[in-house]
């Protein structure tokens, strides 16, 4: 298998005390004991509410934070491998030339002092492949063409942009340094619905053209279905739920991962007669305190179907067909 | 009926010129009924809603009417007006965290909401209330949570607060301006269901902004699509989906992905373009340009309401298909 990134076994917990007199006792268990591959020319999806370390998983990727365990290898296309646990400063420079990271809220990601040719730039600009400023500007110009703005826009300021198309700013910063492997967190999750899906499109587009690797995070388990080859349900810091795109719309396994899709509000679904959570399915303490370390299933507290032994173990990923898993102990029989 | 609002106009005064944010609104609103009000961002929706609590900046000119049970905001004094507000008709809003003072624990926010309108009100007499309100809408613990400052609750948790907060003097009508676009999906699910859950107990109205056609769909009994500031549809929710007569409305609907739908099988049908400049709305049907039934007559003049099975403004006439796989 032609893996592009592999996280393998990754830990990372935050300090909850910072500065000289920090206790180093209380820590925030942001991801635990986390492993995804990721295939070459395929999109990954991550999908989960807020807080479950959907971000955090992203940002050791791009070197933003060190994972406390395990490490992160990235297979670049020329042959040289990036191994997290072993990387100099040049290595992490080349590296952020090949993963590009969009983030969520286009208002707060552009600087509003610059123009967009400085926006672009200010990255490209510091890296070795900097090309002098007459031929970045045309390389520009072909970026502002692809993702469907035009060329004089360059010289605006993103004020001067809507939330739809500051984010087709976002995504054109992204790709001027022709990444292999771009990071789209939360990008749609702030627009509107008719913008959503034009973005979306976009970046189908895109990354046919560019032949893209794609870690795509959501907290929308239909965008991530219908976007992703393959997804990663997580909760608490753990990858509960894990397979094909079709698999995981056909055949959801994981309490968690029906809990997501019983919170979609369908139509066309036949099954969806009455909206919402009148079931009961959840208790209202659905925030867990992620100061704890894990002791049992991290979905136990939530999950109609504990028994016992959820709350004293915690469940490994168990395959239920070919590159399906899940981490339940009653997989199979609920 | 309950609230009436007839040919509401909005105008903002801004350095580019005359800014119609609003431009000839009508409809109608009974006890208990949960209406949704569906658009992009830019449409006119927010304005609407708050001109109707004459929540709009100096800048801001309302025409036309608004008639709340006999009472109307735009001529009161502002002490009728203050009044007015939160004990006929309250508003929640979409970013729950950014709506409270961070320096006020939840215990003076109620007492100083219950103060506006009842001076004489002292603090046990305010906490009792309080853990009332906030039980109704199912805050865990809300006797130990009181003292509590924003940042301690989660944003689901706070928009339960800004729902108690509201109900304070038991409004009529609850406006709620996008409350859950920033919240998770699952907690999305919980705050809609506690809406039904209000709506059904207190036979309370509600407004439902939101730019989401299919979550509103599950919760309202009417729909109203507005763009540019215009109702483009207003019909009953259960037939705006099935037979939807505005291509606007259609190109909401088809820009969502169904679940299970993946990209190597279907396509994604966007609206292209963007919503026209506020300032210069041109004269024909504004939706002509982003249009894929578009006719050339579409650019002339603008399209009347056309009252035939719900309401619609098109020169088409009758139910609209998709053209592309949707």
């Amino acid at each position: 298998m032609d893996n592009i990134l592999e996280f393998k076994n990754i830990e990372k917990h935050f300090n909850l005390e910072a500065g000289l007199f920090s206790s180093f006792g209380r820590f925030v268990y942001a991801v635990n004991d986390v492993s995804i591959s990721i295939q070459r020319g395929t999109t990954y999806g991550l999908v989960g509410e807020s807080g479950c370390g959907k971000t955090t998983t992203a940002r050791m990727a791009v070197g933003l934070y060190t994972p406390n365990k395990g490490n992160i290898v990235y297979y670049a296309q020329n042959g040289k491998i990036f191994d997290s646990g072993n990387m100099n400063k040049q290595d992490l420079n080349e590296l952020r030339g090949k993963i590009k990271y969009i983030f969520q809220d286009p208002s707060k990601s552009l600087n509003p002092r610059m123009n967009i040719f400085q926006i672009l730039t200010s990255g490209y600009h510091h890296s070795s492949l900097w090309p002098g400023k007459m031929k970045a500007r045309i390389e520009a110009e072909k970026i502002m063409l692809d993702v469907g703005l035009a060329t004089e826009d360059l010289l605006r300021r993103p004020a001067e942009f809507s939330g739809g198309q500051r984010q087709r700013i976002s995504i054109a910063r992204a790709l001027i340094m022709k990444p292999e492997f771009i990071i789209c967190d939360e990008v749609v999750s702030a627009l509107d619905v008719s913008i959503q899906s034009q973005i979306l499109n976009l970046l189908l587009g895109l990354r046919e053209k560019y032949k893209l690797s794609i870690l795509f995070i959501a907290h929308d388990l239909t965008v991530t279905t219908f976007f992703s080859d393959r997804i990663g349900v997580m909760y608490r810091g753990r990858i509960v739920e894990e397979g094909s795109a079709l698999e995981i719309a056909g055949n959801r396994v994981h309490p968690y991962t029906r809990l997501l899709y019983n919170s979609i509000p369908s139509w066309k679904d036949e099954k969806h007669e009455e909206y919402g959570m009148g079931d009961n399915e959840v208790s209202n303490s659905s925030e867990f305190d992620s100061g704890v370390a894990l002791k049992g299933c991290p979905f136990a507290h939530r999950c109609k179907f504990k028994i016992e032994i959820c709350t004293e173990q915690i469940p490994e990923l168990r395959s239920i067909s070919s590159g399906h898993f899940s981490a339940c102990f009653r997989n199979g029989e609920i | 009926m309950m609230l009436q609002i007839n040919n509401l106009k909005v105008d903002f005064s801004t350095p580019r010129g005359i800014l119609k944010a609003v431009r000839g609104i009508t409809f109608n609103l009974s006890e208990g009924e949960f209406l949704g009000i569906v658009g992009e961002s830019g449409s006119g929706k927010s304005v609407t809603a708050a001109s109707i609590m004459k929540l709009i900046p100096t800048n801001g000119l309302i025409k036309g009417e608004v008639l709340m049970n006999g009472k109307n905001p735009f001529t009161m004094s502002t002490q009728e007006l203050l009044s007015f507000r939160g004990s006929e008709i309250a508003m929640i809003f979409q970013e729950p965290g950014r709506s409270f003072d961070p320096i006020y624990n939840i215990r003076k926010t109620f007492f100083e909401t219950f103060k506006a309108h009842d001076p004489a009100i002292n603090e046990d007499e305010s906490e009792a209330r309080a853990i009332k309100l906030l039980q109704e809408v199912h805050l865990p613990h809300p006797e130990d949570r009181l003292g509590n400052f924003p940042h301690q609750f989660s944003g689901g948790q706070l928009q339960r607060i800004m729902i108690a907060l509201a109900l304070a003097s038991n409004p009529k009508l609850l406006i709620a301006d996008e409350p859950t676009t920033a919240l998770d999906v699952t907690i999305q699910a919980e705050i809609v269901e506690l809406l039904k859950e209000l709506k059904r107990k207190r036979k309370l109205a509600v407004i439902f902004i939101t730019h989401d056609i299919e979550l509103v769909s599950r919760l309202a009994d009417r729909i109203l699509v507005m763009y540019s500031g215009l109702v483009m549809e207003d019909n009953k929710a259960s037939t705006i989906l099935k037979k939807t007569h505005h291509p606007y409305t259609l190109g909401l609907i088809n820009s969502l992905p169904t679940f299970g739908n993946h990209y190597s099988t279907h396509k994604l049908v966007s609206i292209p373009g963007n919503i026209p400049d506020p300032v210069l709305p041109g004269k024909g049907c504004p939706f002509a340009p982003r249009c894929r039934m578009v006719k050339s007559e579409c650019s002339m003049e603008l399209p009347a309401l056309n009252r035939e099975d719900g309401a619609y403004r098109c020169i088409i006439k009758g139910p609209k298909v998709n053209t592309e796989n949707g």
